[in-house]
């Protein structure tokens, strides 16, 4: 699984350059996120051109069909056509079957040549250039994503959620199981989809080039807000990364004034059955961990941006955005619910 | 009564009108309701199934059209989740199983016979229960609406979301249930349709002399009975998980989710192949007609027919390359899936060729075999690049999936059948449906269905998942969405278009001859509809197209079909070495009865009990249906099933 | 004008021998329901290489006491269903009646030793994947099995009631075509889930 030689950077760079232009709205590529059209990571540099080479086989195909059908419909003919069957003569001319010695024969020869690259790219990207350095565990649940950074050290262990940070430059290998149902790793401008099975723990890798927050999003059916869970995976300059990771295995500053200690006492009893803090005693696994909530762009795993409002909307009416999510509605007072969001926005 | 003679050398004789009338007699099923529904007619069990697909491809058209609302726009809530994830699940499911493959038995059932110059199916009680249990497991499985439970994990099903912890409700047990049940007539279906085509055929009608309908449907019925056994046994473990706690696919106890998917994808696989093979072989059959000439590379096409079929068994893991399978395996189903494109091909470079070489007629019908053959490579090249692994790992679970599908459903179905009901239609009621109307709602079928259909090309590279109720707005899925759902409904008024069609021409069409497009083969040598004997002599065939044969001057015989066996003495017809055509027995056929619907009633009283867990009442339902089959098999002296003593 | 037909000599009429279409149906039938089988017995294995905790089966191989018992009786009623067909092939009456008789009383004895088996077993139906499988797969067969003993019963009373002779006894042949699968299905079935853990 290991591949035998990095791609070319440049190579894989113009092609990217290429494909951005010719990609979806030419450019304007913040304008979609999910394409996969072009890659900014390792892993998908081969697959983005492999992919565009069988696509523009594709309509080079149809394209060719299409015309030889309408050719051989209105070419002209010794007997005009008719609408009657009746009025025109049956016969068996002597030609024809040439079209399928030829057309088998160039078939077979581009079909060949897809599976034997497709063998090539599949070793190319099965695994990393280079050992990761960084393994990340990500466990799915309905309807989030848990992600462990694994280290040597215990005590630099830590467990976020639904936004996922790399260091750019550097092969970071995921650990990836389920708890429940069967869900799907996928962030289409870094890497394909892995399935994330229970009872087994599935292996893949991502590496990106370029700084930026990547989205991705589950891919296999995993019941009722398989349409919300998304993710974001954030690349950033080694530097900016290692402070990061240092920030998140910080505690989270003591309450500063009255409501802030009201909303972490109304949090310990109303929400740390589910939802976990580092560094406070609110450790519940059932729910995403909210260390450092107000560092993550996004919330209810990439439904709604994190702010004031969407973050009270959401823990006033949980089931209003995501119906059938596994977070109650919890019937806090509007004081309480405040003092809560109070206290969220002091984890940054 | 005298004793049953043991054999005999059969009459031969000119068609005459006083054989046909007492045939006619001998034959024709009871009159009204009763005739219906102890009928054994083939072709009135033909034009059963035909109806009840279609009626199940509305019910399937309207759950889209519910969802396309939906999914007009972002973030809309014309649905929860759940009525969309139920929409979506039986949608799929209707349109897979309970159309796809039915409408193509429809034709089979009516005109296998017919083109085999037979009088019947080898198995005409079966042939019928077939039927019935096809549309009692439908009804079954939609009354999961009624008690607003219905499937909603997809048609394919993956536990663990299908096991019991995540889905407690009755939703899943009617899916399992319903497939259990629908194998049934599948199984029925292809034990009758394989007997079928290595019997009950006329002299000289060697296998070299087969339809390619005949190819294709033997193909995909003789793969069925290989195939279908697996999802039965895969729902059958299932079900057992979530009544009775086994561990077969949850994971906490040392169950195998993925032998879920192996399971499923080895039967349904192999079912996609299933639900096009026949509709190709229309295509083979028919277009040539309009083409004014044999087809070019017969034994090509029907080799690649078969080989297909064979080859559509071992690429199932092309549904799994993102589980977490070795490379070295995924390798192997990626050669298979992507090499598989290459009998299609050979049977797209027939068509080409057959229509380049030939004088084409551009009858309604073969507007929509044109634009099948279009369609058929669309769907083909979308598949083709799925195959490779890398690739598939973007798009899978994307629409670029759901677009391949509906492009190869859509395109190699139901436009075949569509064009295939213009080609037969006259045939079968007597009067030609309206050619100007067919063309329109061709054009706006065609129009409709790639303006729905090819901008999910687009969504799918621009990452939308399937399966997913809503979406955000801004990452690009919004315009193609909205395009989608209005050629979805464009596509909807083409269909309606095609079903004013029929029943204004059921009315008032122009009144049909016994052969008015000049085909050549031998259910056109019948009147239009054919008698309930189908051939009062049974004709004998020099070649593949008997009734064009003087033309061509190709045979080194001569077909002959007003004159030939009379087998008179009682519903007879013959059947013959499997091979060569020989005649071999004459075959002494049931009259109508009404066992095959009672048997299905207590099979429906059994899964009722299973689905309730009331298993008394399945014990009542199995006990009676174990008593009726032993009826239903009670050996009769008029099929020749057992002796009758001299003396009686 | 009619004549008759030429050249060849008279076609029998009816379900005669092997020729019978229910003959060809129930080979058929007998593919399907086998691949069934097939594909337990590929759930079996591929269960049996999966990585365990524990030994597979997790209590050890299984005990043979009822099961090889259980094969010879199998073995002797495809016997005595052969002989039983070969009788009435031959017109005789007297093996068929007996030779069918001794097939029942050997299949519902098969089916008492099976059920003894099954009592017999530390495990249960929802214990493990391996006893759901154990069970399962057993069970299936048990179900072919009494839907030949079903068969059986019914075409001993129709050979009582003299319906057959040397050349019209389809049912009794397709029976027996039945019957022999059955007992192929338990070889198979021996041999997986009895002795591959002993081989092991």
């Amino acid at each position: 699984m290991r591949a035998p030689a990095a791609p070319s950077r440049g190579a894989t760079r113009l092609a990217v350059a290429a494909a951005a232009l010719l990609g979806p709205c030419g450019g304007a590529l913040a304008d979609t996120p999910m394409a996969y059209t072009v890659g900014f990571g390792t892993r998908d540099y081969g697959v983005v051109s492999l992919l565009w080479a069988l696509l523009i086989t594709s309509l080079v195909v149809i394209f060719i069909v299409t015309v030889l059908l309408l050719a051989g419909l209105f070419r002209r003919r010794a007997i005009p056509p008719s609408e009657d069957a009746r009025q025109v003569p049956v016969e068996r001319p002597d030609r024809g079957i040439s079209w399928i010695y030829v057309g088998s024969a160039i078939s077979a020869a581009v079909l060949v040549g897809a599976a034997l690259w497709t063998f090539s790219t599949l070793a190319a990207v099965s695994g990393p250039p280079v050992k990761p350095a960084l393994t990340i565990h990500v466990t799915g649940h309905q309807w989030w994503w848990e992600a462990r950074y694994e280290s040597n050290e215990t005590s630099r262990i830590f467990t976020t959620a639904n936004e996922i940070h790399i260091p750019t430059g550097k092969p970071v290998k995921m650990l990836l199981s389920s708890v429940d149902v069967i869900h799907s790793f996928w962030v289409p401008q870094l890497t394909g989809k892995t399935d994330l099975i229970p009872g087994q723990q599935n292996q893949s890798w991502i590496e990106a080039d370029t700084a930026g927050t990547y989205r991705g999003q589950c891919g296999e059916y995993c019941g009722l807000q398989h349409a919300h869970m998304a993710l974001a995976v954030v690349a950033q300059p080694q530097q900016q990364f290692d402070a990061w990771w240092e920030h998140q295995l910080e505690p989270p500053p003591p309450p500063a004034n009255r409501t802030v200690t009201e909303g972490q006492a109304n949090f310990l009893v109303h929400c740390a059955l589910c939802h976990a803090v580092r560094g406070t005693t609110a450790d519940g696994k059932l729910g995403p961990d909210l260390s450092h909530l107000m560092t993550r762009q996004t919330i209810a795993s990439g439904t709604l941006p994190n702010t004031i409002g969407y973050l009270s909307a959401w823990i006033a009416d949980p089931q209003h955005i995501k119906p059938g999510n596994l977070m109650p509605i919890l019937e806090l007072s509007s004081a309480q619910l405040s003092a809560v969001r109070d206290y969220l926005e002091t984890l940054k | 009564m005298t004793v049953l003679e043991h054999e005999r050398l059969p009459e031969v004789d000119e068609r005459n009108v006083a054989l046909q009338l007492k045939l006619e007699e001998m034959w024709e099923s009871a009159p009204g309701l009763r005739g219906w529904l102890s009928t054994v007619d083939h072709k009135e069990i033909g034009i059963m199934y035909l109806v009840t697909a279609f009626a199940f491809l509305v019910a399937g058209g309207i759950q889209a059209l519910i969802m396309r609302l939906q999914l007009a726009g972002p973030d809309q809530h014309l649905l929860t989740p759940e009525q969309y994830n139920e929409l979506f699940s039986m949608h799929g499911n209707t349109m897979i199983f309970w159309y796809a493959f039915p409408v193509l038995s429809g034709f089979s059932n009516y005109f296998w016979p017919l083109l085999l110059g037979a009088r019947d199916m080898a198995f005409p009680r079966l042939n019928a229960f077939s039927y019935w249990v096809f549309l009692a497991s439908g009804i079954f499985l939609y009354c999961s609406f009624a008690v607003g439970a219905a499937p909603n994990d997809g048609w394919f099903n993956y536990p663990p979301y299908a096991s019991r912890e995540f889905n407690p409700g009755p939703n899943i047990d009617f899916y399992l249930l319903a497939l259990i049940f629908f194998g049934i007539s599948l199984t029925a279906g292809g034990i009758n349709f394989v007997v079928t085509s290595l019997r009950t055929r006329c002299p000289g009608m060697s296998v070299n002399r087969f339809p390619v309908v005949i190819w294709g449907t033997l193909s995909a019925n003789a793969a069925g009975l290989l195939a279908v056994p697996t999802v039965s046994v895969a729902c059958f473990l299932l079900w057992m998980d979530r009544q009775f706690g086994t561990h077969f696919f949850n994971a906490q106890n040392g169950g195998q989710p993925l032998l879920w998917q192996h399971l499923f994808w080895m039967f349904a696989h192999p079912w996609v192949y299933m639900i096009v093979l026949p509709a190709m072989g229309i295509v083979s059959d028919a277009l040539p007609v309009f083409c004014r000439r044999p087809l070019v590379g017969y034994a090509a096409v029907c080799l690649a027919t078969v080989v297909t079929m064979m080859i559509g068994f071992g690429v199932w893991v092309h549904h799994m390359f993102a589980v977490g399978l070795p490379s070295l395996g995924m390798s192997f189903f990626a050669a298979t899936s992507i090499l598989i494109s290459l009998p299609s091909g050979v049977q797209v470079f027939s068509w080409l060729a057959t229509i380049w070489t030939g004088r084409p007629i551009y009858t309604a019908a073969f507007h929509y075999f044109a634009g099948f053959i279009v369609l058929l490579v669309i769907g083909g090249v979308s598949g083709f690049v799925t195959g490779s692994v890398p690739v598939d790992w973007q798009l899978t679970d994307t629409y670029w999936v759901v677009a391949h599908i509906h492009y190869v459903l859509i395109g190699i179905n139901l436009f075949p059948v569509i064009g295939g009901l213009f080609y037969w239609f006259p045939k079968m009621t007597g009067r030609m449906l309206d050619e100007r109307l067919g063309k329109w709602s061709f054009w706006v079928m065609f129009v409709g269905f790639n303006l729905g259909f090819f901008p999910m090309h687009i969504t799918g590279l621009l990452g939308m998942p399937r399966r997913v109720y809503t979406y955000p707005a801004g990452v690009g899925w919004t315009v193609p969405n909205l395009i989608t759902t209005i050629g979805a409904f464009i596509l909807a008024v083409g269909i309606l278009m095609f079903f004013v069609n029929v029943f204004v021409s059921l009315r008032r069409g122009r009144t049909a001859g016994p052969n008015p497009w000049d085909a050549p083969t031998l259910e056109w040598a019948t009147r239009s509809p054919p008698p309930p004997y189908n051939f009062a002599v049974i004709p004998s065939v020099a070649s593949r197209h008997p009734l064009w044969e003087e033309r061509l001057q190709e045979a080194e015989g001569t077909s002959v079909v007003d004159r030939g066996l009379v087998l008179d003495h009682h519903h007879e017809t013959l059947a013959v070495t499997a091979l060569d055509g020989e005649p071999d027995v004459i075959l002494k056929m049931p009259t109508e009865s009404y066992l095959p619907l009672l048997v299905t009633l207590c099979i429906s009283i059994f899964f009722a009990g299973l689905v309730s867990t009331l298993w008394w009442l399945a014990a009542v339902g199995a006990v009676l249906g174990i008593a009726l089959c032993v009826a239903w098999l009670w050996p009769l002296p008029e099929v020749g099933q057992r002796e009758v003593p001299a003396d009686v | 004008m009619s004549e008759t037909f030429p050249y060849r000599p008279p076609l029998p009429i009816g379900s005669i021998g092997l020729r019978s279409s229910g003959f060809w149906g129930v080979v058929f039938l007998v593919l399907s329901e086998a691949s069934i089988f097939a594909y337990l017995f590929f759930a079996y294995y591929y269960f049996s290489t999966q990585p365990h905790p524990g030994p597979w089966p997790p209590s050890g191989p299984p005990d043979l006491t009822w099961a090889i018992p259980q094969s010879v009786i199998v073995l002797l009623g495809s016997a005595t269903m052969w002989w039983a067909n070969r009788g009435i092939a031959r017109g005789a009456r007297a093996p068929l009646l007996l030779g069918l008789a001794a097939t029942l009383v050997l299949a519902i004895a098969f089916l008492a030793l099976q059920l003894a088996d099954w009592f017999d077993k530390p495990f249960s139906l929802a214990t493990d994947p391996y006893s759901s499988l154990y069970f399962t797969i057993g069970g299936f067969h048990l179900a072919h099995e009494f839907v030949g003993i079903v068969m059986i019963a019914a075409v001993l009373a129709w050979s009582a009631l003299g319906y057959f002779g040397p050349v019209r006894h389809a049912p009794v042949t397709v029976t027996a075509f039945y019957w022999y699968f059955v007992t192929v299905i338990w070889l198979a079935l021996f041999f997986t889930l009895y002795i591959t853990p002993y081989l092991a």
